[in-house]
């Protein structure tokens, strides 16, 4: 099975990461890390981005999906895993990408905005979901490694 | 883990049962497959159409009961050494699911989309979409999962 795991800086990633880390996956699993460049980031200069956008907008998502990557391979050292910096609206870069790579599940980590926060900021994962082209794994809990290992 | 799989006897929901029999699980991991009867609005007289049963209908709850022994006997084919229970409930599909999810305390729920989209979707609306709301535990949407046996 081709899972695909979309990942930011938020607490809500780190739990699918983790999520991840403690589930049994079969040997010929693969998988593939990717993050979306967040194009609204406040903490750039306008001339930093103009002239070394690349360093400036794909810094964060790189860091992120790196330290994940590097991570799963002690973990699942037999499986492929690869990266990607993914750009572009984050739901369609979301649904693109899984699309072009055949995804056969989706693991996303859901900030669960509830009442004003949720109306006003919507849900990345609820609109992944309606439009993804394969299974969609929507991480909650908090899943920790040593109590979950049987 | 404890996943929850809600059944609906539909074509996604099997497809979410193949998925759970595919995948691995850990040897801890426990199964409750769910059947909501759902009450039917009686006030419109569609409860007085030939085979239309109401809520508190045993015929409904019999024929779900059997619906899922059959889905459990096919868990346990492949699930050996896990415990698969399962549950008919009476009341609205959501609340009912939500409801569950609390009392039997469910890390996940697996369940099948009927996708729909357009006119359909704003329609009959989506229990996926609506369960990935309410609910508080990790919820896996099976779609187009076509099983590697």
């Amino acid at each position: 099975m081709k899972v695909m795991i979309s990942l930011d800086s938020s607490q809500s990633s780190q739990r699918a990461v983790e999520f991840l880390f403690c589930r049994p996956w079969l040997a010929e699993d693969e998988f593939l890390i990717v993050s979306v460049v967040d194009a609204d980031r406040g903490d750039m200069s306008l001339g930093s981005a103009m002239t070394k956008p690349n360093q400036t907008f794909n810094a964060e998502p790189n860091r992120i999906i790196q330290a994940a990557q590097v991570e799963m391979r002690k973990i699942l050292p037999e499986h492929a895993i690869s990266t990607k910096t993914l750009s572009g609206p984050i739901k369609q870069a979301i649904v693109d990408c899984a699309k072009n790579w055949s995804a056969d599940l989706l693991i996303l980590g859901s900030q669960g905005r509830q009442g004003l926060n949720r109306l006003m900021l919507g849900s990345v994962a609820e609109e992944v979901l309606r439009d993804a082209p394969c299974s969609v794994q929507i991480v909650r809990r908090k899943y920790s490694r040593q109590e979950d290992k049987v | 883990m404890r996943v929850m799989i809600p059944i609906d006897g539909s074509e996604c929901s099997k497809a979410a049962v193949e998925y759970v029999v595919e995948r691995p699980w850990k040897d801890s991991d426990t199964f409750l497959l769910v059947h909501v009867v759902e009450p039917i609005p009686v006030d419109i007289g569609i409860a007085y159409v030939p085979g239309a049963y109401t809520p508190d209908d045993p015929a409904a709850f019999e024929q779900s009961e059997a619906l899922l022994k059959i889905v459990e006997s096919e868990l346990r084919a492949t699930l050996v050494g896990h415990t698969i229970e399962h549950k008919v409930t009476g009341g609205p599909a959501k609340a009912e699911l939500v409801d569950l999810t609390k009392e039997w305390k469910a890390d996940m729920i697996v369940m099948g989309s009927h996708d729909r989209h357009g006119f359909n979707r704003l329609l009959l609306g989506s229990m996926a979409e609506d369960l990935m709301k309410a609910a508080h535990c990790s919820i896996t949407i099976v779609k187009n999962f076509t099983g590697t046996k």
